[in-house]
């Protein structure tokens, strides 16, 4: 009873109507027996399990790239907030500099010129 | 006994010769004179001062009334008096402009104390600033000086 219930699975197996459930049981079952008549079912099954595997990496490659781009979109958002700390961090260093000019300017210039007033003295 | 009273005139002599390093301005760059709030500061230092031969550049401007002017001029006064070269200009009695040249630092560096100060309707625009670098007074009159000679 066993074995026929299993012979339909695999022909079923073999015709894609399984349900998951129903492919589990039948690929338990196929692990385990030495029986002759199921070496095809067997072969397929070995084939898509092989199949499956080799599947696999390929969807971690698709996982990588469904990262790949929100990763992408951060490292640009990062980027761009660290370029412009550091273009405002350069402007405010600039505009300290500037000032300090001014200033230093603004009394190096102001004060009386001592050679000029001495002269201005002597002249007289 | 000795022991211990040698190590507290040696104490007495750091801490001494620390006070001696500092400045009287120092509590106005502090904020302990006039509330920082009240002063625009520019405090800048590192490489980019190097191209003027300073490493320090410190600046303060505000403004204030007739009494908090004479302590900020009282203390120019005070720093003046260790100054090693100064220029003092005054406005009646009031200090309305200083070049001091300070003592140098351990290290040899110059130091430098500049003050300006203006009244109009008896509110006085002060600036400090102080310098400090290899600079002599001299290189940075040629730096900074805009007049037409």
């Amino acid at each position: 009873m066993n074995k026929n219930y299993y012979k339909k699975l695999s022909q079923r197996y073999l015709d894609v109507a399984l349900s998951p459930r129903e492919e589990r049981r039948l690929i338990a079952f196929l692990s385990k027996t030495e029986d002759p008549e199921f070496d095809e079912v067997k072969a397929v099954a070995s084939y898509f399990a092989q199949g499956k595997a080799l599947h696999a990496p390929a969807r971690e490659v698709r996982t990588l790239r469904r990262w790949l781009v929100p990763a992408g979109i951060a490292a640009a958002l990062l980027i761009g907030v660290s370029l412009t700390l550091a273009f405002q961090h350069a402007k405010r260093e600039e505009g300290a500099i500037q000032s300090m000019e001014r200033t230093l300017a603004s009394i190096f210039s102001s004060g009386t010129d001592i050679e000029t007033e001495l002269s201005e003295l002597l002249t007289q | 006994m000795k022991r211990y009273l040698s190590i507290l005139i040696f104490l007495f002599l750091w801490v001494s010769a620390s006070a001696q390093e500092g400045l009287y301005v120092e509590d106005l760059f502090e904020g302990r004179v006039i509330p920082a709030k009240m002063m625009k500061r520019n405090y800048i230092s590192g490489s980019k001062l190097h191209p003027y031969g300073l490493d320090t550049y410190k600046s303060l401007f505000f403004q204030v009334g007739e009494g908090a002017f004479h302590t900020v001029e009282v203390l120019v006064l005070k720093d003046s008096y260790a100054a090693e070269d100064k220029q003092l200009e005054y406005d009646g009695d009031h200090l309305t402009y200083a070049v001091i040249c300070l003592p140098k630092t351990q290290t040899g560096l110059n130091r430098f104390l500049c003050f300006q100060a203006k009244e109009e309707k008896g509110i006085w625009d002060v600036t400090v600033v102080y310098l400090r670098g290899t600079a002599t007074v001299g290189d940075l009159e040629t730096m900074f000086n805009k007049k037409d000679k």
